[in-house]
């Protein structure tokens, strides 16, 4: 009988704990989906493996070791950190430790062991992947010892950090709740994102070119942890004395712990603001709304803004438009091209809305959805009805900001008509582009969140709208203006009697 | 008579086996770099 005993009961709770987590990380959501064991992990770190790989071949010659380790470290960590956040720090696993976990007659020292290797493990074991290919290479530049050198800081750094992070996280859970836990989440996810694209393209200038060619110069470089790990690699490989940047190193290490301890003192009181009521935009009224849809444009409008799937995977999709924004302002723009960035600064809102618009679906309070459902209207049509006009106010308010943005730049003739132009442009597509929602709005699960497709219809329209926009601008002033404004009453019209426009299928 | 396994027997042997392929991902991003050094410099 000894035999037919389960071995499970054999394991020790920190054992199980961890198998449960990384069988859940790794292979939780194929196997909610119904197919066999087939991990996400593993093709998302080749992939980004790969990214490191590229990077660190185009740099490991002509580069000085410390730029060479201190770029490399850079992209890896923020590789790292932006697939990462989601993952392991993650709201679903939190849930379920409160439903499961803590009932549970485990020790508070067991589930806490547990919980610190589990993060460790799998931020380790995904950062490995991305600093193989640097520390293979930091061998032709800088020696042989690099190669386990630069591993070392890098997964020690990579482990402060998200450390850091996570006793932030805790500390906005106790004190402000969860809903602050995802913007703040969505927030850095948004700077890991544009500060990976613009800090890629600025740091490949600065490591060939020095230090001066990256803004801010020596200064701001040499205040990055990046920049003290590669000098303690130095240190551990040539024995050049790392000063100061070894302590702060150390200090930032250590910094998660001491945190870490105080946090844990602080009692939960998750202060929950009093709700507040939405109105209904004014400007609504420019489209001619009836009572339904001002019903469906408050709800639509209020999940937009609250919900905490939504915000966590659209927020972060801005980061690369404002980098491309950003690295435009610093490259010095000349005055013959002004036109042009203007005209692709205003209409980056409508190129990226596809990529927005495909995330509607989900929503982390998905079955609030039956408020649209119990509906007279067909729940789709109500649904696409409702988010064509949220993202109509939102883009009318957006091109404001933008037209107040450009005044102080080109003055009022040209800001008009760059403003007038985008907001027609997007009037007359927004129907025809909310016809790709397949779903419900916020009917949808996030955990079954399908990937967007980044090539077809958005990447066209991604190209198109920059190009019909510049056309615009090499119009004469009247004749431009005029074409503008009869764009933004077709769209106005196109908007106002998008109902049966809103049924057809894409 | 040859014993019918539990599947739920070993909760780990999935996970070995995703741990593995993690391994072989290593495997390939080691190879690729090493072979990018020795063709570009010669060697070490």
């Amino acid at each position: 009988m000894r035999e037919t005993e389960p071995k499970a009961t054999t394991l020790g709770p920190v054992r199980a704990l961890l198998i449960a987590w990384l069988t859940q990380d790794l292979l939780g959501k194929a196997r909610r989906s119904g197919k066999r064991a087939v991990s996400s992990l593993t093709p998302t770190l080749f992939s980004q493996g790969f990214l490191t790989f590229v990077f660190a071949a185009l740099t490991y010659q002509d580069v000085k070791t410390t730029a060479f380790v201190a770029g490399n470290i850079a992209f890896a960590i923020a590789l790292s950190l932006t697939a990462m956040l989601g993952e392991v720090l993650g709201e679903d696993q939190r849930k379920a430790d409160q439903d499961f976990v803590l009932t549970s007659p485990i020790s508070a020292w067991a589930f806490h062991l547990a919980k610190a290797i589990h993060s460790l493990l799998l931020l380790l074991l995904f950062h490995l992947g991305l600093v193989l290919a640097p520390a293979i290479l930091g061998m032709w530049n800088g020696g042989f010892s690099y190669v386990w050198a630069i591993p070392l800081v890098s997964l020690l750094l990579v482990g402060g950090l998200a450390g850091l992070l996570a006793t932030l996280m805790e500390l906005l859970q106790k004190t402000r709740g969860p809903s602050a836990v995802a913007s703040l989440m969505s927030l850095i996810q948004t700077l890991l994102v544009s500060g990976l694209f613009l800090g890629s393209l600025l740091g490949l200038r600065a490591m060939f070119q020095g230090v001066s060619a990256f803004p801010g110069g020596a200064v701001l470089l040499h205040a990055l942890p990046p920049y003290w790990a590669a000098r303690v690699a130095d240190w551990l490989v040539q024995g050049r004395a790392p000063g100061v940047f070894a302590w702060l190193f150390l200090g930032l290490l250590l910094l998660p712990v001491v945190c870490g301890a105080i946090v844990s003192k602080i009692p939960a009181q998750p202060k929950i603001g009093r709700p507040r009521r939405e109105r209904i935009p004014p400007v609504a009224s420019l489209f001619g709304t009836s009572r339904a849809d001002q019903g469906m444009l408050r709800f639509t409008l209020t999940m937009l803004a609250r919900d905490r799937a939504f915000r966590l995977r659209a927020i972060p999709l801005l980061g690369l438009p404002v980098a491309v924004v950003l690295l435009a302002l610093h490259s010095g723009v000349s005055e013959k091209e002004i036109p042009f960035f203007f005209a692709l600064v205003h209409n980056l809102p409508l190129a990226w809305l596809p990529f927005l618009l495909h995330f509607v679906p989900y929503a982390t309070d998905f079955e609030g959805a039956w408020l649209t459902k119990i509906g007279p209207q067909d729940p789709l049509l109500a649904g696409r009805r409702g988010v064509l006009l949220s993202f109509a106010v939102l883009m009318l308010r957006l091109q404001v900001l933008l037209f107040l943005l450009d005044l102080g730049f080109r003055g009022w003739g040209p800001s008009l008509l760059s403003s007038l132009q985008s907001l027609g442009l997007a009037l007359v597509l927004l129907p025809i582009l909310v016809t790709a929602l397949e779903e419900v709005p916020f009917s949808l699960d996030p955990a079954d969140l399908k990937p967007p497709e980044m090539g077809g219809g958005p990447m066209l329209l991604a190209i198109l709208v920059p190009v019909v926009s510049m056309g615009f601008e090499l119009l004469p002033l009247f004749w431009g203006v005029l074409l503008s404004v009869l764009l933004l009453g077709l769209g106005r019209a196109f908007v106002a009697r998008s109902f049966h426009l809103c049924a057809e299928a894409p | 008579m040859k014993k019918k396994r539990d599947p739920g027997s070993d909760p780990g042997s999935a996970l070995r086996r995703e741990l593995w392929s993690i391994l072989f991902m290593y495997a390939a991003l080691t190879v690729l770099p090493l072979l990018t050094g020795f063709a570009c410099s010669g060697g070490l």
